[in-house]
């Protein structure tokens, strides 16, 4: 486990500088020694670059936006169009760098909205316990029961269909993972010493939770983020391929997918890139987070 | 944890390694598994194979792709084309459409007159045609099926309902029945051809609750229709066998049984059609998937003109659509010659409300075109501001899951985005958009229509789209009237010269178009796969029609592969 820096008289300023950095340098060769963390890194710093630069990568950023090209209709991958174009002629390599940016923003946004929730539900509960813990346990394993993509989709169907409903409704199903996680490591640190140390020093619940236990559980939280980015970005386009996600001409990877499925077998570019980058977001994602675990030694399953 | 730690990371490797041949393998993958939940017939398809190799009572089988469920088998409730096929291969209609000059001609009626001014008709019906019970067809069933129809108020019933009280029907004699309606009643011959007559003997006998025998017909056909219905599981297919002692005979190579499966995926169809397991497939694809059938070689695709119109209904009761030079700005921004040549890949620009080729349009209507100043003029002189428009936000709703409706709103989305109007598009499932049309307030600004014509009358594309008792419907999303137009097709129902009434409905396609209610797009050609084995297909003109399985045969051994 991390030092327990937080009570500042028992240490000395330089002694615990140092005690991190010794600690970065170690983290970052663990990261390093497992080389599809490496990967995985390359991976997300590829799409992140991609997905802050599309409209100046994009070979044609206006096909991201309102605009029909049927003089160049489903043409397959060429130098022009590195992976052809859809039935309306738009070039899907300019899209599916657009589509990037949503996925990130959508996954980036998910979370926050699901990890402050889930957070400061955790955090409460773990550490008042009591009548509390229990209608805030119970109310988070009824959400846990109900698969993430069908509680979205009844979000989405109730609310109707648009990027930001979506966003709501995913983060709306996932919060309940974190508030899990969090009230489990609030169990197992809230009797350390630093804590009734903190507790004998006359602080109160609110400070004691946020200032003292909350810095050592976002070890976990972090790895369980960084996976997470990935599955949410696959629940995403998952809820886009159902027609429930952005409306079009919004470029998202599940509604390019969605379009293209009638054409598998005439026009398989449509389809396939798309999929592909999704497989490659969820991929590099996964491999971070992997070599995040073993770096930061925590058990997030 | 160690053990775990390993274990995880050796899946994520393999999933690296299977990520991209599962993604490219993945769509193919998919589609088989379509082929097989989705077509419960390609069992029945080996089993048939096997009897053909059998004895000489060789099994001809028809099998229909339909890419829409069916909503009902009751043939007074039908009203789109999977429930129009049904009726029209299990029941007969009292008036039929002839195949040359898609007019209304004999059919169960033999003969028919009209009295005191055309305020009564009096049919003959034909006296050597039996149900599938053996029972013979009589005036008295006929009687019972318009008054069943009139009673329970569903599907076509509104073409009759203003005018006929039930009361007013009368059996003359054993073969002629008369419709004395409250005034002359001019398309009432054109209407018949959606009145379907039921076995009334059968089905008094199995009503419950006063449902005029609508849950027994769900399940049991009672028609005197060429086929006899064997199964129906509702949202997946429907299978029936011929009835041997049908009125108009069979040949040898008439198909022995009629069923047809629900298949919405357009690869799925076009792999069933591709593999010689399916008969014919329905008119609503993509154009790209009607020119992909046509390349196979075991596949044909006609192209005929037909009574069709493609349009956006722009809700004139809803801001900001009310005011007619929104309404005329919209219009011009359409990009016509690209929805027709490159989405639709045929046919002709729309001119008004009626389908070119149908007997009493206005041929004086010229089609629209694209005109990008002069939509900036008719938005200069609108109340509403570009930003005002933005503001409220412009909803187009297109029908949730096919090529051609998408690309449709796609088209309309880029040619708004020149005037600097934002337009949402919004796709939506067939049950809900009709829901929305049912009123003003909830009908989209715009919405894809295809508006087919459900008889052979321009009646079907004024009437039913621009008089306020049709209100309600998804064919008048306009929500566009006025006393004039109103009057004019009152006055066009009430005449009984075919002449003058058609040139009433052409005033009134005249009244119609100056209040730019609608974007009338096109007339669609009427496309369709057909195996090259099924011989006598025919364009009939009103949906559905062309699909009677009777008038069709098999050549050749089994399906073309």
């Amino acid at each position: 486990m991390s030092t327990k820096t937080s009570i500042p008289f028992l240490d000395t300023e330089s002694a615990a500088r140092k005690e991190r950095i010794r600690q970065l340098k170690r983290g970052f060769r663990t990261f390093a020694g497992n080389k599809l963390s490496l990967v995985g890194l390359a991976m997300i710093l590829t799409l992140v670059v991609a997905a802050l630069l599309a409209p100046y990568l994009a070979p044609f950023p206006e096909h991201a936006g309102a605009g029909v090209y049927f003089d160049q209709a489903s043409e397959p991958p060429s130098a022009t169009h590195l992976m052809g174009t859809d039935t309306t002629g738009r070039d899907i390599f300019s899209r599916v760098l657009f589509g990037a940016r949503l996925s990130l923003l959508m996954s980036g946004i998910v979370l926050s909205i699901a990890i402050s929730i889930g957070v400061t539900l955790g955090l409460i509960a773990g550490y008042l316990g009591g009548t509390t813990n229990t209608v805030i346990m119970r109310v988070t394993d009824i959400f846990l029961a109900i698969p993430p993509t069908l509680l979205a989709m009844a979000v989405v169907a109730a609310t109707g269909a648009s990027l930001f409903n979506v966003m709501v409704a995913i983060a709306f199903s996932w919060w309940s993972w974190y508030a899990r996680l969090v009230q489990g490591e609030v169990l197992s640190i809230k009797e350390d010493e630093f804590i009734e140390s903190s507790r004998a020093l006359g602080s109160g619940w609110v400070r004691t939770t946020f200032r003292e236990i909350l810095p050592n559980v976002v070890s976990p939280i972090t790895v369980k983020a960084t996976l997470d980015m990935g599955f949410v970005i696959l629940v995403g386009a998952g809820l886009s391929f159902l027609g429930l996600g952005a409306q079009p001409p919004t470029p998202t990877w599940g509604a390019m997918i969605a379009q293209g499925r009638n054409y598998v077998t005439s026009f398989w570019w449509i389809a396939v890139f798309p999929g592909l980058a999704i497989s490659f977001a969820v991929l590099g994602f996964n491999f971070i987070g992997d070599g995040l675990r073993d770096v930061l030694d925590v058990e997030v399953d | 944890m160690p053990t775990g730690n390993i274990e995880r990371r050796k899946l994520l490797k393999l999933i690296g390694a299977g990520a991209t041949s599962v993604a490219l393998a993945g769509c193919q993958g998919a589609q088989q598994t379509e082929t097989t939940d989705g077509s419960s017939g390609s069992d029945s398809t080996t089993a048939e194979q096997t009897s053909d190799g059998g004895s000489g009572g060789a099994s001809n089988d028809f099998h229909f792709v339909a890419g829409q469920v069916f909503g009902t088998l009751d043939p007074a409730e039908q009203v789109d084309y999977t429930q129009g096929l049904a009726a029209q291969n299990l029941y007969d209609e009292l008036i039929t459409v002839d195949a040359e000059t898609l007019q209304p001609t004999a059919h169960i009626a033999e003969s028919w007159d009209t009295e005191d001014e055309g305020k009564t008709w009096v049919f003959t019906v034909r006296d050597d045609v039996t149900f599938s019970d053996g029972t013979p067809l009589t005036a008295d069933d006929v009687a019972y099926s318009l008054t069943r129809m009139l009673e329970l108020q569903r599907g076509y019933s509104s073409f009759w309902l203003d005018y006929l009280d039930p009361s007013n029907i009368t059996v003359r004699d054993e073969q002629t029945v008369a419709f004395e309606f409250n005034q002359a009643y001019g398309p009432a011959l054109a209407t018949f051809v959606q009145f379907y007559i039921v076995n009334s003997t059968v089905v008094q006998e199995n009503e419950q609750d006063g449902d005029h025998g609508n849950a027994y017909l769900q399940n049991n056909s009672a028609g005197s229709g060429a086929y006899v219905l064997d199964n129906w599981e509702q949202g997946n297919s429907i299978e029936a066998t011929a009835y041997e002692d049908y009125w108009k005979g069979w040949s040898e190579d008439s198909f022995d049984t009629f069923r047809s499966t629900v298949i919405t995926e357009e690869s799925t169809i076009k792999t069933t059609m591709q593999q010689g397991e399916g008969d014919m497939t329905d008119q609503y694809m993509g154009t790209q998937a009607y020119a992909e059938m046509d390349s196979y070689a075991n596949v044909r695709v006609p192209e005929v003109p037909q009574l069709q119109l493609f349009h956006f209904p722009l809700n004139c009761q809803k801001a900001p659509t009310d005011d007619i030079n929104v309404r005329k700005a919209i219009a011009y921004a359409f990009d016509y010659d690209s929805a027709v040549n490159d989405i639709i890949g045929g046919g002709g620009v729309a001119a008004g409300p009626v389908p070119r080729e149908m007997a009493g349009h206005n041929d004086d209507l010229v089609p629209m075109e694209q005109d990008l100043d002069k939509a900036k003029e008719f938005l200069d002189k609108a109340d509403y501001s570009v930003d005002e428009i933005n503001e409220i936000g412009l909803e187009h709703v297109v029908v949730a899951g096919t090529e051609l409706q998408r690309q449709m709103g796609l088209l309309n989305q880029a040619g708004l985005n020149e005037l600097g109007i934002d337009l949402e598009i919004n796709p939506l499932q067939w049950a809900r958009l009709t829901d929305r049309a049912t009123s003003a307030e909830s009908t989209a600004h715009m919405t894809n229509i295809f508006h087919t014509a459900k008889m052979p009358s321009p009646d079907s594309h004024t009437y039913l789209m621009y008089h306020p008792s049709s209100f309600g419907s998804y064919i008048s999303q306009s929500w566009y009237s006025t006393d004039e137009i109103a009057a004019t097709l009152e006055e066009a129902r009430k005449s009984t010269d075919l002449q003058s009434r058609l040139e009433k409905y052409e005033e009134a396609q005249a009244l119609i178009v100056e209040g730019m209610p609608s974007v009338y797009i096109a007339n669609p050609p009427y496309r369709i796969g057909i195996n090259e084995n099924v011989e006598g297909w025919q364009y009939r003109g009103v949906m559905s029609f062309d699909w009677d399985v009777h008038s069709m045969t098999r050549s050749g051994e089994g399906r073309a592969k």
